[in-house]
């Protein structure tokens, strides 16, 4: 489905300043970004047949990466802000990058929108990730304001071969 | 077998000095010494390949490593556990290539050699027009573990034809850490295995899982999330700590620490049970990069609510994105890289924690002695590469079984 011009630039506005608040390392304000009732999920993904797809990846309820609810994505920001989060000092250097943004779905007040995610992250002298995937987040607007109800992350790789996954997607 | 390091090299007992608490850290690096952990500790070792519960049906797979071979396990149309090595016998390739599935067969993609389920050649394409027929095909079945056995539903597998039977390898030790796991009903694993890469030697993976002394400082971000102050949780790991301590035979080890009890099954199994239903395997790829798998166990019989609150935790703590292990990736190849270097290759690493502090509990009726004192103690460490050492020095399993090292208060 295509939204109007308008309503796109407003879909796009908004995941280019959440970029900037997550490579800004403003992750309390990034959890502004989501309603109180939110979900944060990344499943687990793994290397199946082309012919047995259907359990690519886990379904809610099963192991996950991430399945965070507002309580448990407060918690998640708590330690990124504690001076002692080894692993945010020295600053790691990140980039978020939003593609390919399209609304896949509209239902009520809310709207279903896909995009491509390149995360890159430089960190101490050498160390370098990338983390590519489709992001799926319902939206809903909040007091005039777009906020992410349900994040779904799927990552392309089966096999993570980053040292960890500190930050956020 | 003959050793590959040079003949003036001492054995691996006496090239450390574990009872005063000096490890040499090459073993954390080493190519040589690695090469030959691969075939003296991974392709002696019962190794842990996967529960019963991953592959309940003829065909259903899962392919996991035997030391670095990829090996596929599967469910046999007799109903049993094969273990196959996933490398063509022609020309090597792969004849698996998903993480886990269901088939009746297993073909290579590059010229269709297949096999069945037990790993028997079952296909040559062209074996009358180009090879009028000569291939025989009971020469040319798959490479398979020399034994399979299974303890509880955990399925092993060893690489030896002279390793003594899984429960032996156990041991009384051994049996109760998975007891642990599996008295928690009928379990089953859960959808979801984690694996993670990193740049660090296996054995630093597994040590980390019964030190209790870096809790405080590596994951002090995550206390300030839960609100606990550093002052409790020293207290919980540093002054409350005492207890039983179970060093099991050829290696295995639990510690007993309330909402912990992180056993390890010699070589590269951990269980975290009491709060968590983990198993974490620790695969080498290299003497400076693991590969680790995560299972997380649950009654098949619980409630949803108590099935969400296991998975909940398993979630919260685990794999690259757990808020505990988030922090520990980096320690382990910190130390990893500090073990290679050159102009410290003298120096031992240290570990004098504890020395001495384990002492035999009196009147305890298990089946093997158990210790007890402090349970935040290098005791564990120590107790690992000394049995590590018993498993670089034997030339095989006879060997192993005569000399190797028995629990004793240390």
């Amino acid at each position: 489905m295509y939204l109007n011009a308008e309503a796109q630039n407003e879909i796009e506005q908004f995941f280019y300043e959440e970029a900037a608040l997550l490579d800004e390392h403003r992750y309390s304000d990034w959890l502004k970004l989501f309603t109180e009732d939110c979900r944060y999920w990344m499943p687990i993904r793994q290397t199946r047949l082309a012919t047995q797809m259907e359990d690519e990846f886990t379904k809610p309820g099963e192991i996950a990466f991430f399945d965070d609810d507002l309580p448990g994505l407060a918690k998640r920001v708590h330690k990124l802000e504690s001076p002692y989060a080894w692993g945010e000092s020295p600053r790691p250097r990140t980039r978020h990058m939003y593609h390919n943004i399209r609304a896949i779905a509209v239902e009520g007040a809310e709207i279903t929108v896909s995009c491509n995610f390149v995360f890159y992250r430089s960190q101490l002298e050498d160390d370098v990730d990338w983390f590519v995937g489709r992001r799926e987040d319902i939206l809903r607007r909040v007091d005039g304001q777009l906020k992410i109800v349900w994040r779904s992350i799927f990552l392309d790789q089966t096999v993570i071969e980053a040292k960890n996954m500190n930050q956020f997607f | 077998m003959t050793t590959t390091l040079p003949k003036t090299s001492l054995s691996f007992r006496d090239r450390m000095d574990v009872e005063n608490g000096l490890v040499d850290r090459k073993i954390f690096s080493d190519d040589e010494i690695y090469q030959l952990e691969l075939k003296r500790v991974f392709g002696r070792a019962w190794l842990f390949m996967c529960h019963d519960s991953q592959i309940p049906n003829s065909g259903d797979f899962f392919q996991t490593f035997m030391g670095e071979e990829k090996v596929i396990v599967v469910r046999n149309r007799q109903g049993g556990a094969e273990v196959l090595i996933n490398a063509c016998r022609h020309r090597g390739a792969a004849v698996c290539r998903a993480h886990s599935g269901n088939t009746s067969k297993f073909m290579c993609a590059y010229h269709g050699w297949t096999y069945d389920l037990n790993g028997n050649l079952i296909g040559v394409p062209g074996n009358a027009e180009l090879y009028d027929k000569t291939i025989d095909r009971k020469s040319w079945g798959l490479g398979k573990a020399a034994q399979v056995m299974s303890y509880r539903g955990f399925i092993f597998a060893t690489l030896d034809p002279e390793a003594p039977p899984l429960e032996t390898f156990l041991g009384g030790a051994g049996k109760v850490m998975i007891d642990k796991l599996a008295d928690y009903g009928d379990i089953e694993v859960v959808p979801g295995v984690i694996r993670h890469r990193l740049k660090a030697n296996w054995k630093i993976g597994m040590e980390n899982d019964q030190d209790y002394y870096h809790v405080g400082i590596t994951h002090a971000s995550l206390f300030d999330a839960w609100q606990s102050s550093r002052a409790e949780v020293n207290q919980q790991y540093w002054i409350d700590n005492k207890g039983d301590i179970i060093l099991g035979e050829y290696g295995h080890i639990t510690d007993t620490m309330p909402g912990h009890f992180h056993s390890s099954i010699f070589p590269h199994m951990s269980l975290l049970t009491d709060l968590l239903q983990v198993v974490i395997v620790r695969h080498p790829k290299g003497p400076q990069e693991l590969e680790m798998l995560y299972f997380t166990f649950v009654d098949k019989n619980a409630s949803p609510e108590e099935r969400k609150a296991v998975i909940d935790r398993n979630i919260m703590r685990l794999g690259p994105s757990g808020m505990v292990e988030q922090d520990d990736g980096e320690n382990f190849e910190f130390c990893t890289t500090g073990s290679a270097s050159q102009l410290l290759r003298d120096r031992p690493f240290n570990y004098q924690m504890g020395l001495g502090s384990a002492k035999l509990k009196e009147g305890d009726d298990r089946d093997f002695p158990v210790f007890e004192g402090d349970r935040t103690s290098e005791v564990y460490a120590r107790w690992r590469i000394q049995c590590w050492a018993d498993w670089m020095d034997a030339e095989n399993w006879d060997d192993l079984i005569t000399n190797h090292s028995l629990p004793a208060a240390r």
